[in-house]
């Protein structure tokens, strides 16, 4: 019973940070259509900014989440304006942005790397400390790590379904030209997008560095990670990606605890595997019917 | 249809280039430099069979370095377990190589454009944190652990191709050669199956899989068919590999060295017939000559990457085409 | 009568190849011209360059005094040139509502945003039942009222309606036809492309025929019947 408990603490808090870097992932491709390589150093980058800032400034870790978000947001507008927007009319989009964005990912990572070096630092900014619930422990980190994962993807939500500038964004990724016709901004619509994406990604480093350490290339495991959330929930779609976090994570959680961590990872790829195979489309998405 | 004159063409441009190689030696004497010219041997087999899988059939993968680290691996692991020699444990590097890639084309076969991409990175990133991860001892080699697949360290320091007793001082040349022979054997293969029918077939599928498919061009086939033989022969690009260095480790499967020869690929010229020679000797070129400027290579590729993808997208291959293309109408225009 | 649309030989098309060579036609304020023509000569492509997907390659296109040969999409809407697609193109995972709703994405008011809303229900009652429910799951008549209405949530000056007709029973058109007649009458700039011309005579002011992308005749409803020559190529007797 006590492993069943912490599989599950385990399980939502990993779910959690899962889930704050696959929303970003999957709203990124919903609306531009785009596989963003990149997204596991919008990550790294995030949590590095909060690094230096506490460590110069010595900041609250509010203020440290705010600089994560701001961090990621901006390298996020910097990649979408300096890069992939003069991609986007071409056909061969969906490849040549994917390599794109692996080489701006390779670029950022070198640079953290002449900047900060390749020896992983732990991370500043976290909160020590835990508390006993029945036999279990629960550190304080993984509690708020739940909750801002909590916050920012209801306020996400409550965006997207509520508000115009939600709506916009919604109706571009369903239906890209007919949104055009009712005089959406898609060029601002994709901006916004990228910048959503990053402050989520910014959070979602910061808060899996407070789990392990912060090294250049902490990006690549969340990264790959993200993306078979979002493949298997069905491309695009954006709670399903939510909701898969959460699974995948459980049962990555599971696995760990009974078979061994190392195959954690393997035992989640041979599911995504299944479900390709069953369901190419994912298990939230729809059948995409090609007319020749 | 088929260009008889084409294939021809291509094969005596072929035979060029590997004249000129076989004779290089001769003028290139140094130790070191001929090393680099295998390593760019290593790397332009790998990017030329990338880009048949990926330019020609449009099948975008990012596994090719798996299927190099498996004939790597199988060469090293053949040798240091079964005690065979290494012009046995090629081919069966080789071969399982082959297989595997037949059953990841397998796994592929009703995704498509990224999706592909994306399990196949998955497939290849897990068996290389399956290998790092292992610390379980399989036996006991010159009294140090070795694991099953290597472990952290990889397999070092068993027999190579055997031309030091034979050649002492110039074993290298030998080397060259065996690597040299590899290398013909995989551009005459690659042109043959660019310009020949199942060139044809590959890019039926790239280019309108529904069309293909009325006339009979299987995908599902021809997909697969693009795996296994992209990764026969890059598999023996890695089987000669370890034969060279004597070494098989998990750095094969560092993202950064995949990025590298994507950007051979990409700065050469996707779907193109050289590009893939011309990228992998520009950016091995470009990396010699920072390292001056410290460890650049990464951003440089970086760099290489972004900037052709968005603006060169043919890359150099379709640059020197535009190019002859303008000059032969000018030719054509003053006659 | 003003002008509201003025289009001067635009040339545009594909790629390397123009599909529209040197069109000219011309909307009124109060007024409705039909384009009709066969398939493949170019409607689709002359809609589309008339929204701004397409870019020009030459003439001109004014709308509303203003030249609008080189604006973006998103700014002739804002200028009161609406565009209701061929083939509805709707939000197909929003419902009904919200998909109506897009179509006030520009304006501000709620409260006339609320009124015009209403109208769309007592003009597509059907709307009305179904008004929860997803984009997707309707049928194809339904749709095409989601479309249309969509479109009438705009604070359009003119509408382009891209084959209403299409693939829809007759009782349906009949109905959509109807609407159509409704906002005729209350006075809205309307171009209609259809490729069944039946309908077309008893709605458009004007009519003009698209053959392999030029104008090749144009005049009133009329003149048309009149003219047996046009009976028997485009209007079928």
């Amino acid at each position: 019973m006590d492993v069943l408990i912490q599989i599950i603490i385990t399980g939502i808090t990993l779910g959690s940070m899962y889930a704050l870097a696959s929303v970003g992932l999957s709203l990124i491709f919903g609306t531009l259509g785009m596989f963003n390589m990149a997204h596991g150093l919008f990550m790294t980058l995030g949590a590095y900014a909060a690094y230096s800032a506490a460590i110069s400034l010595k900041i609250p870790l509010l203020l440290g989440i705010f600089i994560a978000m701001g961090a990621g947001a901006l390298v996020a507008i910097v990649t979408h304006l300096a890069v992939v927007r003069f991609m986007l009319g071409n056909s061969e989009f969906g490849m040549n942005v994917l390599v794109a964005t692996a080489g701006i990912g390779i670029i950022l990572e070198d640079l953290l790397l002449k900047i900060y070096g390749g020896y992983p630092y732990p991370q500043v900014l976290k909160v020590e400390g835990l508390v006993k619930i029945a036999n279990v422990a629960i550190t304080y980190q993984a509690i708020i790590i739940c909750l801002v994962a909590l916050l920012l993807i209801s306020s996400i939500a409550f965006l997207l379904m509520k508000t115009r500038l939600g709506r916009g964004i919604r109706a571009t990724a369903q239906n890209r030209d007919a949104a055009m016709l009712m005089g959406v901004k898609s060029d601002t619509v994709f901006l916004q997008v990228m910048a959503l994406a990053g402050m989520l990604a910014g959070v979602a480093g910061l808060m899996i560095s407070t789990q392990a350490t912060l090294s250049p290339q902490m990006g690549g495991d969340p990264l790959l990670k993200a993306f078979v959330i979002c493949v298997v929930a069905g491309l695009g779609n954006v709670w399903g990606a939510g909701l898969c976090a959460f699974g995948l994570a459980i049962f990555e959680a599971t696995i760990g605890f009974y078979i061994g961590v190392r195959f954690g990872f393997p035992a989640m790829l041979l599911l995504v595997i299944a479900v390709l195979i069953w369901r190419p489309q994912g298990l939230f998405g729809q059948e995409k019917v090609v007319r020749l | 249809m088929i260009n008889f004159t084409e294939i021809k063409k291509q094969l005596l441009i072929c035979i060029f280039v590997i004249f000129v190689f076989a004779i290089l030696p001769f003028f290139l004497t140094q130790r070191y430099l001929l090393g680099e010219v295998i390593v760019f041997f290593f790397w332009a087999m790998v990017a030329m069979n990338w880009n048949l899988l990926m330019g020609h059939a449009g099948v975008f993968s990012l596994a090719q370095m798996l299927f190099f680290a498996i004939g790597a691996y199988g060469v090293a692991m053949a040798i240091t377990f079964l005690g065979v020699s290494i012009w046995v444990a090629i081919p069966l590097a080789v071969l399982t190589s082959a297989i595997v890639a037949l059953i990841i084309g397998l796994a592929c076969l009703r995704l498509t454009g990224a999706y592909v991409a994306l399990l196949t990175y998955a497939i290849a990133e897990t068996v290389h944190v399956l290998i790092i991860t292992d610390t379980e001892c399989f036996t006991l080699i010159r009294n140090n652990c070795q694991q099953l697949f290597g472990g952290y360290a990889g397999f070092s320091r068993f027999d190579d191709f055997g031309f030091r007793p034979l050649l002492k001082r110039n074993w290298i040349l030998g080397n060259y050669y065996a690597v040299l022979f590899a290398f013909a054997l995989t551009i005459i293969i690659i042109i043959m199956i660019i310009h020949g029918r199942l060139g044809l077939a590959f890019r039926a599928i790239r280019d309108n899989v529904g069309y293909a498919s009325s006339r009979g061009i299987d995908r599902k086939k021809y997909q697969v068919a693009a795996f296994a033989c992209s990764a026969f022969l890059t598999g023996l690009a890695g089987a000669m590999y370890a034969g060279h260095f004597r070494f098989a480790g998990p750095s094969l499967f560092d993202f950064s060295t995949l990025m590298f020869v994507l950007s051979m690929v990409v700065v050469g010229g996707i779907g193109s017939t050289w590009g893939p020679l011309i990228g992998a000797g520009v950016m091995m070129t470009v990396v010699e000559l920072s390292k001056g400027m410290g460890d650049a290579r990464n951003l440089l590729l970086g760099i290489a990457l972004v900037i052709f993808v968005v603006v060169l997208p043919k890359g150099l291959a379709g640059l020197a085409g535009s190019i002859l293309r303008r000059f032969r109408k000018r030719v054509e225009a003053k006659t | 009568m003003k002008k509201l649309l003025q289009v001067t030989n635009i040339v545009s098309g594909y790629l390397n190849r123009p599909v529209i060579h040197g069109v000219s036609l011309e909307v009124n304020e109060n007024s409705s011209v039909a384009v009709i023509g066969p398939n493949g000569h170019g409607k689709t492509t002359l809609l589309r360059t008339l929204s701004g997907f397409l870019p020009l390659r030459g003439g001109s296109i004014f709308f509303n005094g203003n030249d609008a040969s080189h604006m973006r999409v998103q700014k002739r809407v804002e200028a009161g040139l609406v565009h209701v697609p061929q083939g509805d193109q709707l939000f197909s995972d929003m419902s009904v509502e919200e998909n109506l709703l897009m179509g006030a994405y520009l304006q501000r008011d709620y409260s006339n945003t609320n009124k015009k809303l209403e109208n769309i229900y007592d003009l597509f009652p059907k709307l009305k039942e179904r008004s929860g429910q997803v984009a997707s799951s309707l049928s194809g008549g339904e749709r095409r009222m989601v479309g249309i209405g969509r479109g009438l949530m705009t604070d359009a000056k003119l509408m382009i309606f891209d084959e209403p007709s299409l693939g829809l029973a007759p009782l349906i058109i009949e109905q959509i036809y109807e609407a159509l007649q409704e906002l005729r009458k209350s006075g809205m700039a309307i171009l209609v492309v259809e490729e069944n011309p039946s309908r077309i005579l008893n709605f458009a002011d004007k009519i003009c025929l698209l053959d392999a992308g030029h104008i090749v005749w144009s005049g009133t409803v009329d003149e048309a019947k009149s003219s047996s020559h046009i009976l028997q190529t485009y209007l079928g007797g």
